[in-house]
């Protein structure tokens, strides 16, 4: 599928990348690795100056959060407001046709935009991207494929489709090696040493996890979410271990019940690893909001506040880390961006390298690592995650790997896991 | 659909927001409540501390028969749960703060206070389910159409409505998000998980007060950050949709 | 972010600010027995917004944020709050308006003037309007002169700590001020 009007731009840091989207769009998004002092310049700059930005052009935007750019509160409302630009009355089957034309059920319609998974949301970025087609030059759009299963990249190919046909400009801003429709992968390289390997066991006891109805001051819908294993209660891994599943099946709420932010309403989830009562970490995919609005240095230090020997163990891990990934790029001078200045902390990556330092200073005995490849281009993301992997590896932790893009970790785990749905709520965990 | 009566969808909402402030009527009236206090105090049987708890204990009831009714049980024992540690919480502080300042007793009886304590602690557990169906029996979504739909300067005011209404669904999934973060940081919530040297010393309980002084302030910035980040992308896709609208007009 | 002009900016900020001025004051409620009001630390946020937005964001916020934490638990006191923390606001914001730039001491009179209006706006509340009110509605009889007396101790650590705060985060805040 071509898409003549499509421009691709590739960028090796998540911070070209949305330099890039400001560039284009006007959208100041407000730097949150800096800390507050940078935040609030940045959100004031934006607020000062944005009501001056002439646009010769509109255009829609999907932003790296694409939830950040829904401003109404639920889906019917994105769409209706988007299909009222060219109608006065809306046809509800229209608001229904379109999230059906995106792979979105009905039931979505009615449902918070925030209650949504990052896929979902992706999705009705587009329906609304479609709705909006009459009123718009083109669409600039950052990663709008990323947070999606490879089985639903073909939503964004026919709502390119429909741009072009318009004769609107479709302006993609991607990171290298992230993966795109009509484009060949290439295959990954393999590893140079073998990955250091953790044998560990998940036992679960039917875990279900139940979501009563929240309506203040946020509104969340019910929900309940039953985990099992196809066959024995307790699964034999290897670390690291890839866990994939499709958008929306709950792999995200398995890595919160196996970290413990979320206790399962009944039955029992356990690991038993050579790290033994270590308690399970988890590294958010969006990690940035992990800072705690803090800069990444601020971060490290109060979390060590009262333990200045694990703050010197996460440093020096940090700086091991560090270390690594800036040999790797001396060879590939375009991924030094992604790492800023040594003597400054500020960067993306810099960010996700401070929280696994942090987290793997503790100890623990699972580390899980939820799609640790999001703002960073492909070699970046490999080589942080190989480099995650052995210096967990070497201190016995376990590491669990979720994401979509399965080919880019495949050489580097021991283990796979699937999670797919068995009815309405339950939740099956099978080994690969 | 919920086989309970939902009470968003079955009548006018000037009627429901009619009936539910003639229901709310004791909470700022104190009318007919007040009524029945004194009708029982009259009787002789009942101390006015007892009245008045018969008469609320009474009216408790029938604002949770109503919540029944139109929201069901789930939500229901949901509510009462979260209005019940609340009113524990605050009459359990309240009953600390006399103990540590006898001065803010104003010179009144303990029994005086007590009951008190005890008013504010049917208040809450009558009010906050009341509130909450209050809040939930009208659509944000039907009030935003309806002034859309007037044209003009009030389809813009329903443009600022609906985005502030965003905002504030934002900022509770703020606050929600941050608890997880917080959680995964800190298991305990109220200590520091990496607490190695924290009890060597004497003045550790010092150090915990200097920790949670800091945790408040970072909860304070970490709320405004997070709240006021993807505001300027939704500023900008509201302003789009404004200039769409106004080029077609 | 001193706008003449309201847009849309401005209303995503207030009600971000209303938000959380209502989480803050639901959050921390310390009650006070003679009055059964209670002490809070949403005054920070109200405070903020007259500071950073102005007399009229300052009242929105004021009026509305605390009212609604109040709605729940203790409606009582939503007239009392609405008008009280609305002045609160509008008065730091009119105040803190005609200050230059990023001049800090005509902001902090706004600032504890803020503070003193609770103080005095509770007082006035809770001696003489609510017992007037209470004598045709009897809810409104939950004060009376010699609580309102007692109440003022708080409510002044609660002014003092909303300007105090208000204060720190609107210097926070006004780093990015271009205008500077």
């Amino acid at each position: 599928m071509t898409v003549n009007n499509t421009q691709i731009n590739r960028f090796n840091s998540f911070e070209q990348q949305v330099s890039y989207f400001t560039h284009k769009t006007g959208v100041h998004l407000p730097r949150m690795t800096f800390g507050k002092g940078a935040f609030f310049k940045d959100l004031g700059m934006w607020s000062n100056t944005y009501h001056s930005r002439i646009d010769k052009m509109e255009s829609v935007h999907i932003l790296p959060d694409p939830v950040q750019g829904l401003s109404f509160p639920r889906a019917i409302d994105v769409l209706s407001s988007a299909l009222s630009l060219s109608s006065k009355v809306i046809d509800e089957n229209e608001i229904y046709g379109l999230l059906e034309y995106f792979g979105l059920p009905e039931e979505k319609a009615t449902q918070p935009v925030i209650s949504l998974s990052g896929g979902e949301i992706l999705l009705l970025n587009f329906a609304k991207a479609k709705a909006m087609l009459p009123y718009v030059d083109g669409i600039t759009a950052c990663s709008p494929i990323h947070w999606l299963n490879e089985n639903r990249y073909h939503y964004w190919g026919k709502l390119a489709e429909y741009y072009d046909e318009k004769n609107c400009f479709v302006d993609v801003a991607l990171l290298e090696g992230e993966p795109f429709i009509d484009e060949v992968n290439e295959e990954p390289e393999a590893l140079a040493h073998p990955m250091p390997a953790v044998d560990w066991c998940l036992s679960l006891s039917d875990p279900a996890v139940i979501f009563e109805e929240i309506r203040f001051p946020s509104y969340h819908p019910a929900s309940k979410i039953g985990y099992s294993t196809a066959g024995d209660r307790t699964i034999d891994l290897q670390s690291p271990v890839l866990l994939t599943g499709d958008n929306g099946v709950g792999k995200s709420i398995f890595a919160k019940v196996l970290s413990g932010i979320i206790k399962p309403s009944g039955g029992t989830v356990s690991i038993q690893s050579p790290n033994g009562d270590g308690g399970s970490r988890l590294i958010f995919q969006d990690a940035i909001d992990q800072l705690f609005g803090k800069s990444i240095d601020g971060h490290m230090d109060w979390v060590f506040r009262f333990d200045s020997q694990k703050r010197q163990v996460a440093g020096e891990i940090y700086n091991e880390i560090d270390t690594t990934i800036r040999e790797y790029t001396k060879e590939r001078p375009a991924d030094h961006e992604a790492l800023g200045p040594q003597s400054e902390r500020c960067t993306l990556l810099q960010a996700k390298i401070s929280l696994v330092s942090e987290r793997l200073a503790t100890l623990p005995s699972v580390l899980i690592l939820d799609e640790p490849g999001w703002g960073l281009s492909r070699s970046i993301a490999r080589k942080l995650v190989e480099t995650v992997c052995r210096t967990a590896g070497n201190l016995k932790v376990a590491v669990v790997l979720i994401s979509h893009h399965a080919g880019w970790w495949q050489s580097m785990v021991h283990s796979r896991c699937h999670l797919s749905r068995d009815g309405k709520d339950a939740v099956v965990i099978r080994k690969i | 659909m919920n086989k309970h009566t939902d009470i968003k969808k079955a009548m006018p909402w000037w009627l429901k927001f009619l009936l539910l402030l003639i229901f709310g009527l004791p909470g700022i009236s104190g009318w007919p409540t007040g009524l029945f206090v004194l009708h029982l105090q009259k009787t002789d049987l009942f101390t006015p501390e007892i009245a008045f708890i018969c008469v609320w204990g009474t009216y408790a009831c029938c604002v949770w028969m109503v919540v029944l009714l139109s929201a069901g049980i789930n939500k229901l024992l949901t509510y009462l749960g979260a209005a019940f540690t609340l009113a524990l919480t605050v009459s359990i502080l309240g009953a600390l703060m006399r103990g540590f300042f006898p001065i803010i007793a104003a010179g009144m009886s303990k029994e005086a206070i007590s009951f008190k304590l005890i008013r504010i602690f049917i208040n809450i557990i009558v009010f906050l389910p009341y509130s909450v169906l209050f809040i939930n029996s009208f659509s944000a979504k039907r009030l935003i159409d309806n002034v859309a739909q007037l044209g003009g300067r009030y389809r813009t005011v329903g443009l600022h409505l609906a985005l502030a209404f965003r905002v504030f669904q934002h900022t509770g999934e703020v606050v929600f998000n941050l608890f997880e973060i917080w959680t995964e940081e800190y298991p305990e919530k109220i200590l520091p998980r990496n607490k190695n040297e924290l009890g060597v010393r004497w003045y550790s309980p010092v150090k915990i007060l200097v920790w949670v002084w800091g945790s408040i302030h970072a909860w304070i910035f970490a709320c405004i950050i997070h709240t006021f980040e993807p505001i300027p992308a939704m500023v900008e896709e509201i302003e789009r949709i404004n200039r769409a609208q106004n080029s077609e007009r | 972010m001193q706008k003449k002009k309201w847009t849309f900016a401005t209303t995503a900020i207030v009600a971000g600010l209303i938000a959380l001025s209502a989480i803050a004051t639901l959050v921390i409620r310390i009650p006070i027995p003679a009055t059964t009001g209670y002490f809070n630390i949403g005054d920070v946020f109200v405070v903020l917004a007259g500071l950073w937005l102005g007399p009229l964001a300052g009242a929105l916020v004021g009026g509305l944020g605390p009212t609604i934490a109040d709605a729940i638990g203790f409606p009582i006191f939503i007239p009392a709050t609405l008008i009280t923390k609305g002045m609160e606001g509008f008065l730091v914001g009119l105040i803190a308006s005609r200050a230059k730039d990023s001049s800090l001491t005509l902001r902090t009179i706004a600032a504890f003037a803020g503070g003193l209006t609770i103080v005095v706006g509770y007082f006035m509340f809770e001696a003489y309007i609510y017992p007037a009110m209470g004598k045709s509605m009897p809810a409104f009889a939950v004060t009376d002169i010699g609580a309102a007396i007692v109440e003022v101790f708080p409510n002044t650590i609660q002014g003092v700590i909303g300007a105090v705060g208000g204060l720190a985060l609107w210097k926070a805040l006004s780093g990015y001020n271009p205008k500077k």
